[in-house]
């Protein structure tokens, strides 16, 4: 009798543990994974072709505040002037020479580049920060 | 006999909370499956928060990788540098065709990717790819 008691028991496999396990899983997959994937933004750095035709290069500067500077005339970020220039700049596949003010953020710089890209440049040259 | 109904009465209710709790645990699951399948686990670093852009190029690994922190530390490939960026570009013989792939903070000023720049330009590389996550 006793026996035929236990063996039924023992048959019984407790889930418990088992979803215990799983919760973990399932809180560690939430908390370390992450969903937005890298991206990437290419400068060609052609040393080469850029010294040929510096002279043709259209200068852009990018000043704090968004006030960029395109050859010494003064446009601002986001505003209709600067947007018909980069579009100008892209038809006539010109070279541009983009550098910025040491203070201004990495992120407006990338900002600028893709708005760039997006005006259909091609070719961009970053240079270094002028004071 | 009092014994026996005595012990069945609380295994009944134990069943049926059994019973409610498959689906839960389906649901558990298949959440589970989703985040392992969808998701994808990477070290991340509070002190580099990449630029966002509205790029749509793939972020490919390539050999050179330089990484920009906050606290304006730089890192090649993974090593700290303690003396000058072009000297350690340098000892890794870049080619002509390498890409140079730099992860900055965002919020780190321009001048902190001028070492970067210069060291390209004196190492010939042409290729510079810039890290940055979608803008959400």
């Amino acid at each position: 009798m006793l026996l035929n008691n236990l063996a039924p028991r023992k048959k019984t496999i407790s889930i418990t543990p088992l979803i215990d396990v799983v919760f973990i899983l399932l809180l560690f997959f939430m908390l370390s994974s992450t969903f937005n994937q890298k991206k990437q933004l290419e400068i060609k750095h052609a040393t080469s072709g850029v010294s040929q035709s510096e002279g043709e290069a259209v200068q852009i500067v990018l000043q704090p505040e968004g006030v960029v500077e395109v050859d010494g005339a003064q446009y601002r970020v986001g505003e209709q002037p600067f947007a018909q220039l980069l579009n100008t700049i892209a038809e006539n596949d010109s070279h541009v020479r983009l550098s910025a003010r040491a203070s201004v953020s990495v992120q407006s710089v990338v900002e600028l580049i893709d708005m760039g890209y997006q005006a259909g440049i091609t070719q961009l040259n970053l240079s270094e920060s002028v004071e | 006999m009092m014994i026996f109904t005595h012990t069945q009465k609380p295994s009944r209710p134990k069943r049926q909370l059994d019973d409610s709790m498959v689906p839960a645990i389906n649901i558990v699951f298949l959440l589970l499956i989703f985040f392992m399948i969808a998701g994808h686990i990477e070290a991340r670093n509070a002190d580099l928060q990449i630029p966002a852009s509205s790029s749509e190029g793939e972020l490919v690994a390539r050999d050179i990788e330089i990484q920009i922190l906050v606290n304006g530390e730089y890192y090649l490939n993974g090593q700290k540098i303690e003396k000058s960026l072009l000297a350690s570009l340098q000892a890794l013989a870049p080619s002509a065709e390498s890409v140079v792939t730099c992860h900055i903070d965002r919020n780190l000023p321009f001048s902190a990717l001028d070492p970067v720049l210069s060291a390209i330009r004196q190492l010939n590389i042409k290729r510079l790819q810039i890290a940055t996550e979608q803008r959400l």
